[in-house]
């Protein structure tokens, strides 16, 4: 199973995943029950593998988004409404390019500030309804993107509100200047 | 007094503007006519100035924007503009303005032009095809 959450997170903190990935595997080891950012940024331990940097201000887990296996189904409906972007679908599953350079940590990607910036203005400016026209249970499953889900009932109301909460982490983000971290549980 | 049109033109006007077969005057006034905005110069180009430094990040995309016209910008150059705007509320596009480039104007008339030319340009943004044509004339 793979499980995408996504958190608006200070840009500091994002720069010390990058720099020291031990710090985004003690985010993900955390335990079940929530991490409670503040202790995570004051734990000692964690504040050495941050360094003099520091982590910023780390946001409650309880802004997080947990997007379950339905980034792949929105990458692909993304491409299929918008296939004159497919750097920046490809962006939002970890693949950098030259206008979207992501950062592929060990369990996640993180998009910087302009970055998060840029996509946050895509989702915003494109119509929910042409992304929505080309969900095609049949046609997912062909592709063989968790091919035995969509043909389930509501599946179509999942993936519309899956996109709702995608664009409301990033706008969110763009309009706080945080950062943009998923992490992705494989 | 010069005013520069924003047009949003089929491909095919691109092309033809492109080889010089048609003047930017008989693009601007093509089927498309009712999908103009005319503005003053200095109003597109104090915009872009604002944008580029409030987004550095984007000054690439943004720079089309400012240069002389004729020219185009694909449908994905409007998205990224029109993504730069749906973050900026008119009122601080206004204040930078007033405040750089159109220092001494009144900031109503100037929050009155920038904020038409950000509409325009979201609602071209939705857009799926087609690109986007700045016309002198």
């Amino acid at each position: 199973v793979i499980t995408h959450t996504i958190h608006a997170v200070s840009p500091a903190f994002l720069a010390a995943c990058v720099r020291t990935p031990e710090i985004l595997e003690r985010w993900l080891g955390g335990d079940d029950s929530g991490i409670d950012p503040r202790r995570f940024a004051a734990n000692r331990e964690t504040r050495a593998l941050a360094g003099p940097e520091g982590l910023g201000k780390v946001r409650s887990t309880d802004d997080g988004l947990e997007l379950d296996g339905w980034l792949p189904a929105l990458r692909w409906l993304l491409l299929r409404a918008f296939p004159d972007e497919p750097e920046a679908w490809a962006a939002l599953d970890g693949d950098a390019s030259e206008e979207f350079p992501v950062f592929r940590l060990r369990y996640g990607v993180g998009f910087s500030v302009p970055v998060a910036r840029r996509l946050a203005g895509l989702l915003e400016v494109l119509p929910t309804v042409d992304v929505m026209k080309t969900y095609e249970p049949t046609a997912l499953s062909a592709d063989r993107i968790y091919p035995e889900v969509w043909s389930e009932p509501g599946m179509r109301e999942h993936v519309e509100q899956a996109f709702y909460k995608l664009r409301r982490v990033f706008t969110r983000a763009a309009r706080d200047e945080d950062a943009v971290l998923v992490t992705v549980t494989l | 007094m010069t005013l520069w049109h924003f047009a949003r033109i089929s491909p095919a006007d691109v092309e033809r503007l492109a080889a010089d077969l048609a003047p930017a005057s008989a693009i601007a006034s093509s089927a498309l006519r009712r999908d103009l905005l005319a503005l003053e110069p200095r109003y597109v180009e104090a915009l872009t100035h604002v944008l580029a430094v409030l987004r550095p990040e984007d000054a690439a995309a943004l720079e089309v924007l400012g240069r002389q016209p004729p020219h185009v910008l694909s449908i994905r150059q409007v998205r990224r503009i029109a993504g730069q705007l749906a973050f900026l509320s008119a009122r601080r596009l206004g204040t930078q303005l007033c405040a750089g480039l159109l220092a001494g104007e009144d900031p109503k008339a100037v929050s009155t032009h920038v904020s038409g030319l950000s509409a325009w340009i979201r609602d071209t943004a939705l857009f799926r095809k087609g690109v986007v044509a700045t016309l002198d004339q």
